[in-house]
């Protein structure tokens, strides 16, 4: 080009961009831009109940990214959070995780704004919730999510079986291997999912000793595992862990089912609100509601679910307020839009419950589930839910028990083997986090 | 973490006195190790004979070709989800096939902890044909003529000419795609995050993998780049070998 030229063009570049910048600084002033990251599966709800809450505040806009729930997703969300993408809020499932998150400085405490409101989250939510580390707040529960077992109630039927009211392992173990059988080429199995028996018999901090190490060689771990394995080797009534793994199951294990893959499913309350979308799950039976089976009857034993879905504030948002706000309405009116179980006390239990059950397409709760099983196995107003205050090695434990498991579900070592690695791995874990 | 440079700790060599007693260290070494020994010498035996008959008279040798080298070039989380679906020990094809010629309990591919890196092997063997074929075919068209030529007066054809005529003029390029090759097979990664994520158990844990998670897992960056650097050790031994050995059996015109 000539210099001329050259000389030309830098300067009408150089212009247009010193116009551009006062419009951008502007535009940037008028609204704020929420930025929030979550793992609900589908969009059903979030939509409206973002319309809602930036209909109540002028002036602020939401932009919400779905990460999935599992290894990948949540690397992703960290990535982000580290590389100081601008997120303002978002969602952890699980304590290890936010446990992990706290640690890396990758969450804001939230003390200074519940006392700026005069809120106590032990009044809101209960004293029964993992908020943080060190005493501060790191994320608030959003959900109450109780362990249940979710049944075909036509099973039952077929198999002549009158479901439980409360049982043993053994009597679960008898029902499993009933329910049983093969439909045309498929074997729909009794169950899927774990029966977590330690977390039942020990509850709080059951990973960890008094002494700090692993408290993996308490026999309530070996039976768990044992049964586990029973189930599936010996009664053959439990769905495969190498199907599990083949198929990637381990995160969204609600198709099977629906797809009458197995009779129970083990979960949270979170698979009914996708339940209910009999749209995507189309099913001409009920689902009935079970409590978990325990080794004893008579003893009161914890409930593995938790007070989970925290809401989080990243350390590093430029919009506190906006923020927190968000927080609040999220807390106190998201159940209101798809159905799952609040937390806060202010939120409106019994909408989200009839919501929860008659999904948005309004169908009738009592042409999908069996109500009165919901309501009384959801609100056992016996169960004792866990919450953990030790978070030593969290996410590496979890790691280190998920691969041994996997070696032991798949014929590749002993119970003994399992029980000596997992406590040798998870003492030489937490010794090195220390 | 995010505390910046203020936020490190020297612990000095410490990071690399834990690497040893981590097994999930050992078995990425011990995984890496398996693949690559098996990986290389087959994938380049293979590639040699796919190679020799794409350069003789067949029909269509352009488009052959491409066919080969196709599955190189594709997306690799593509050419991983095709695999896992084809992989499945109860619907998938492989097994169906397998299930037809009689074999009644064929293994279980990524579910199984003996089976997992195997399944990973297969499909990498297959996915480095295309690359190796181009590469042997470019080392056989240097080969001159006259040697052959040689080669047919004396009597000499088939095997023979093979290994002493073809192979001889090969080596560099065969020491060529023996260094790249192993380099390459250190750094697998793709698959083995898409298909197993290092599972079942431990079985197709590697060492990039395992670099991976523990630096953005467990957020111990320091850790993930002491085995960054044993990595780059590793390879840099095999290459430092290769390549005072290449003096002694490679054969430059």
């Amino acid at each position: 080009m000539k210099n001329s030229m050259k000389v030309a063009l830098s300067l009408v570049i150089i212009t247009v961009l010193f116009t551009a910048l006062p419009a951008l600084a502007i535009a940037a002033e008028q609204v704020t831009t929420l930025r929030v990251w979550t793992g609900l599966a589908f969009d059903n709800g979030l939509p409206e109940f973002v319309e809602a809450f930036e209909a109540e505040n002028p002036g602020i806009k939401v932009e919400h990214t779905r990460y999935m729930n599992d290894d990948a997703g949540n690397t992703k969300l960290e990535t982000a959070l580290l590389a100081g993408e601008p997120i303002d809020v978002y969602f952890s499932y699980g304590v290890p995780r936010l446990a992990k998150r706290a640690e890396a400085g990758l969450a804001r405490d939230l003390t200074p704004f519940l006392k700026q409101d005069g809120l106590s989250v032990e009044e809101m939510v209960g004293t029964d919730a993992f908020y943080g580390l060190d005493g501060k707040i790191h994320g608030i529960p959003a959900v109450i999510e109780p362990t249940v077992i979710m049944a075909n109630e036509d099973a039952f039927i077929e198999a002549g079986i009158p479901v439980p009211t409360e049982w043993t392992i053994d009597e679960f173990r008898e029902v499993a291997k009933k329910l049983t059988k093969q439909i045309g080429t498929k074997t729909r199995y009794g169950v899927y999912g774990d029966v977590d028996l330690a977390r039942m018999g020990l509850g709080v901090n059951y990973w960890y000793k008094e002494d700090g190490t692993s408290n993996f060689d308490h026999p309530l771990f070996r039976q768990t595992w044992q049964l586990a394995y029973d189930m599936m080797f010996k009664d053959k009534s439990r769905f495969p862990h190498s199907e599990v793994l083949a198929r990637n199951l381990r995160v969204y294990p609600q198709d099977l089912l629906i797809n009458e893959e197995v009779a129970m499913m083990v979960g949270g309350t979170w698979m009914v609100s996708l339940f209910s979308q009999l749209d995507r799950y189309p099913r001409d039976w009920r689902i009935v509601f079970l409590p978990l089976p325990v080794p004893e009857r008579g003893k009161s034993y914890f409930n593995p679910g938790t007070k989970g879905q925290h809401i989080v504030m990243s350390s590093k948002s430029q919009n506190e307020e906006a923020a927190w706000k968000f927080m609040k309405y999220w807390l106190t009116h998201f159940s209101d839009y798809r159905g799952r179980i609040p937390s806060w006390k202010d939120a409106d239990r019994n909408k989200a419950i009839s919501l929860l059950l008659s999904g948005r397409s309004g169908e009738d709760p009592e042409k999908l589930y069996d109500v009165e099983s919901f309501h009384r196995v959801v609100f056992d107003p016996s169960m004792k839910v866990s919450y953990d205050t030790i978070t030593t090695a969290a996410a590496m434990i979890a790691q280190i028990v998920q691969e041994e498991t996997d070696i032991f579900y798949t014929g590749g070592q002993t119970i003994d083997q399992l029980v000596r690695t997992i406590k040798r791995r998870a003492d030489a874990a937490i010794r090195r986090a220390r | 973490m995010i505390s910046g440079i203020g936020g490190l700790r020297y612990v000095g060599l410490q990071n690399y006195r834990d690497l040893p007693l981590d097994v999930w260290f050992t078995d990425s070494l011990k995984n890496n190790l398996v693949y690559t020994l098996v990986v290389i010498p087959t994938s380049l035996i293979i590639s040699l004979f796919v190679a020799l008959v794409l350069n003789d008279k067949i029909f269509a040798p352009k488009p052959v070709r491409t066919m080969f080298f196709i599955p190189y070039i594709a997306n690799i989380v593509a050419v991983s989800a095709v695999w896992m679906a084809l992989y499945h020990p109860k619907y998938g094809p492989i097994n169906a096939f397998l299930r037809t010629i009689g074999i009644d309990n064929p293994p279980e591919w990524l579910a199984s902890t003996t089976w997992a890196l195997p399944a990973i092997m297969i499909m990498n063997i297959w996915g480095g044909l295309g690359y190796n074929s181009v590469i042997y075919l470019a080392g056989l068209q240097t080969i001159p003529k006259e040697l052959y030529e040689a080669a047919e007066i004396d009597g000499v054809n088939g095997w023979t000419r093979l290994r002493h005529v073809t192979l001889p003029m090969l080596t560099p390029t065969i020491f060529f795609l023996l260094i790249t090759g192993i380099i390459g097979s250190f750094q697998l990664f793709g698959q083995v995050n898409i298909m197993t994520q290092g599972g079942p158990g431990r079985a197709t844990t590697v060492l990039a993998y395992y670099m991976y998670v523990s630096g953005f897992r467990y957020f111990q960056m320091g850790y993930a780049a002491s085995i960054a650097w044993v990595l780059f050790g590793i390879v840099f031994i095999v290459t430092l070998f290769q390549w005072r050995g290449q003096k002694r059996w490679t054969e430059y015109l």
